[in-house]
């Protein structure tokens, strides 16, 4: 697990600490214990062999890396998608769940040149029902935003976003939200503040396989069974049933 | 080079729901039908990720690949038609089946 504790703005770790460490996975064991799901899904003893030893779980991430941006605009994402999905009594928040790292990891691929999108021109605005019509790609919207962004809070506070106080940085995001931090001439804050809640909530819940939803933290939290490769053996049950989720490196292995 | 193809009763373009359906009525009525489809030639190995829901519900992965292809529209007679750039609600699927494949994604 990495942790992020020494960051400037980073809050005080209340419960983080517990999250970020074995609990959760613990009392998940607790809860499927002796439950005859267990015995269903072979992987399930290898997740019970991984809970009790905690160097299984301690291992290095070497995914935790950069691919795209540099360390100080990884920052940034890092603070401004925690406030968008923060850390809470619920759970852990966009830090602790890789958020940043996945949108890195997005960028860096086809999503962040827009490999699938008609990018020709010629280019009009165009009305909100015809949607998006800009000639920038995913990553040019990242790295504009983030400089004007970033420069929208020096002026206004003299301090970059990950340094100000939690409330100021809610300020900072309700007026992207609002549109009203220029970044191009054609592209709005807001439409910048729609990528980064969009991408944040994909970090949240998709598949760990792509950096963020770190051991499927996101999916517990709504107790989302994840990619179940099948319910059959629990159709017939008319008892609500609690399932560990599964992700889709289980699905390689069959 | 155009490759003419040999006669057939009835041509069928597109493979979904509707063309499917048609195809299997004309066949069964006793014509002979040609149907066409576009995209890549999926298997059921291609989908043993199926679940992964980034890829295929946002990643629009068995939707037609705008890069390559899309519709320009507009509202009302008075609006300039601009080019679909990426999906929003109205998604192009290709394959063999059609929305019978994809379902949209909507199934995780």
């Amino acid at each position: 697990m990495n942790d992020s504790k020494n960051l400037p703005g980073s809050k005080p770790m209340s419960r983080r600490s517990f999250v970020k460490g074995f609990g959760t996975g613990l009392l998940m064991m607790g809860t499927m214990g002796s439950g005859m799901l267990a015995g269903m899904m072979s992987d399930r003893k290898g997740n019970t062999q991984a809970a009790t030893a905690p160097s299984a779980h301690s291992a290095l991430v070497f995914t935790d890396a950069l691919m795209f941006f540099t360390k100080e605009q990884f920052q940034w994402v890092e603070a401004v998608t925690e406030r968008i999905f923060p850390y809470d009594d619920l759970g852990p928040g966009a830090k602790a769940l890789g958020v940043a790292i996945f949108i890195d990891h997005q960028l860096a691929g086809p999503w962040g040149i827009n490999a699938r999108e008609y990018m020709a021109g010629p280019f009009h605005p165009g009305s909100p029902t015809q949607g998006t019509q800009t000639h920038l790609t995913h990553q040019q919207i990242y790295l504009n935003g983030i400089q004007a962004v970033s420069q929208w809070c020096q002026n206004k506070y003299q301090k970059g976003f990950v340094e100000l106080a939690q409330t100021q940085q809610d300020e900072v995001l309700a007026a992207m939200e609002k549109g009203e931090i220029p970044i191009l001439k054609g592209y709005s804050s807001q439409a910048f503040f729609e990528v980064l809640k969009a991408n944040t909530l994909e970090g949240v819940y998709s598949d760990p396989l792509y950096g963020g939803n770190r051991n499927m933290n996101g999916w517990k939290l709504k107790q989302y069974p994840g990619a179940q490769m099948s319910y059959y053996g629990y159709i017939e049950e008319s008892k609500k049933i609690d399932l560990d989720p599964v992700s889709l490196k289980d699905h390689l292995s069959h | 080079m155009a490759v003419k193809l040999a006669k057939t009763d009835v041509v069928v373009v597109g493979m979904g729901w509707a063309g499917g359906i048609i195809a299997s009525e004309a066949s069964k009525a006793g014509l002979k039908v040609v149907g066409l489809e576009r995209g890549k030639n999926r298997q059921t190995s291609d989908f043993a990720m199926g679940h992964d829901e980034l890829r295929f519900e946002h990643r629009k992965e068995l939707m037609q690949d705008l890069s390559k292809e899309t519709v320009t529209f507009r509202n009302n007679p008075s609006m300039q038609a601009l080019p679909m750039r990426k999906y929003g609600a109205f998604h192009l699927g290709d394959g063999v089946g059609g929305a019978g494949l994809h379902w949209n994604g909507c199934t995780h």
